[in-house]
């Protein structure tokens, strides 16, 4: 009893650090290699499952509100599975950014802030707040 | 890594594609005569109330009960932790059939809500991501369930500490890693064509 006691106590507490560090990477962005060209544009993959979607796709919306250079499209990656595997989107939501010629400078998955977008995309962040 | 051009919204000299994949901006422009740089469109209403919506803290409850009830089972394990297990697999079940409004934990989590009493809600969210977890729960809990039931203890036991680690994380963290992997598992399953 003791022995599954402390069993579980140690799952229960390595499940909180996994969370913890899962969270940490969250809206990481990460930049393509050999990228050097401007971001012109977004593309958010989704999933009908995806719990932050919502949130990312209301972010993208507030940069391009602001930044109305600042375009961006959804894909839903359930329904698109072909692009999801091409471009290696694992997870839901991703946020490839991309230059004019359509070629990804760099992505991001999990929730991703106004400011982050902003900063990704080369865009003035000082309209977002910092916690947006 | 072939290059982006069907996902790109400047369609310079690009085919022509799905309605789905076009630029929003582009197209509510060109609704707007193509004049007016107007925002993509009014900011979504995707965190607020409305049908099909649920308190964000509602599912985070339901997994922090989930997970005290799994780590109940597995400590005391035995013909107890077995009825324990029997009972969450019931609300996996119950949840994801009539849908997470209706688990018996989002009732108790109304409860608490009235009675402690809880500030109102201020997030929302869709119903549909913690229904689909708590489908993922269904399976593997009830597989274990089932394991148990069959005499394959350690199996079982390993499936439930799995579901358990799972609900601690949605519990601490907010992270539904089901939800978010979902894709990987579509594309695995989809096969490579």
């Amino acid at each position: 009893m003791i022995e599954r006691l402390a069993l579980v106590a140690v799952l229960v507490a390595l499940s909180t650090l996994a969370g913890r560090w899962w969270q940490s990477r969250q809206g990481r962005v990460r930049r393509a290699e050999a990228a050097s060209a401007d971001v012109a544009s977004a593309v958010l993959f989704t999933t009908p499952t995806c719990r932050t979607c919502p949130q990312v796709r209301t972010n993208l919306d507030a940069v391009a509100a602001v930044h109305a250079d600042f375009r961006w499209t959804e894909v839903d990656a359930a329904e698109n599975l072909e692009q999801a595997r091409a471009h290696g989107i694992l997870r839901a939501p991703t946020v490839l950014f991309t230059d004019a010629t359509g070629a990804e400078v760099s992505r991001a998955s999990g929730l991703l802030s106004a400011r982050a977008i902003a900063v990704a995309a080369d865009l003035d962040p000082t309209a977002f707040e910092v916690a947006a | 890594m072939p290059p982006l051009d069907s996902l790109s919204p400047s369609q310079s000299g690009g085919a022509p594609v799905p309605g789905h994949l076009q630029d929003r901006a582009a197209s509510s422009m060109a609704a707007a005569g193509g004049s007016v740089l107007a925002p993509v469109r009014a900011p979504s209403a995707s965190r607020g109330p409305g049908p099909g919506m649920v308190d964000v803290r509602g599912p985070r409850f339901s997994s922090a009960v989930t997970a005290t009830l799994l780590a109940v089972a597995l400590v005391v394990q035995g013909p107890v932790g077995v009825v324990v297990v029997a009972v969450q697999v019931a609300v996996f079940a119950i949840a994801t059939i009539f849908g997470v409004t209706h688990s018996p934990w989002a009732h108790l989590f109304r409860y608490v809500r009235t009675a402690a009493p809880l500030p109102p809600p201020t997030d929302f969210e869709s119903a549909t991501p913690p229904r689909f977890a708590q489908a993922c729960g269904l399976l593997v809990a009830g597989s274990g369930l089932v394991a148990l039931l069959a005499g394959a203890t350690t199996v079982g036991w390993i499936a439930i500490g799995i579901v358990l680690a799972l609900a601690t994380v949605l519990a601490t963290s907010g992270l539904c890693i089901g939800c978010e992997l979902w894709l990987l598992g579509q594309r695995l399953v989809g096969g490579r064509r």
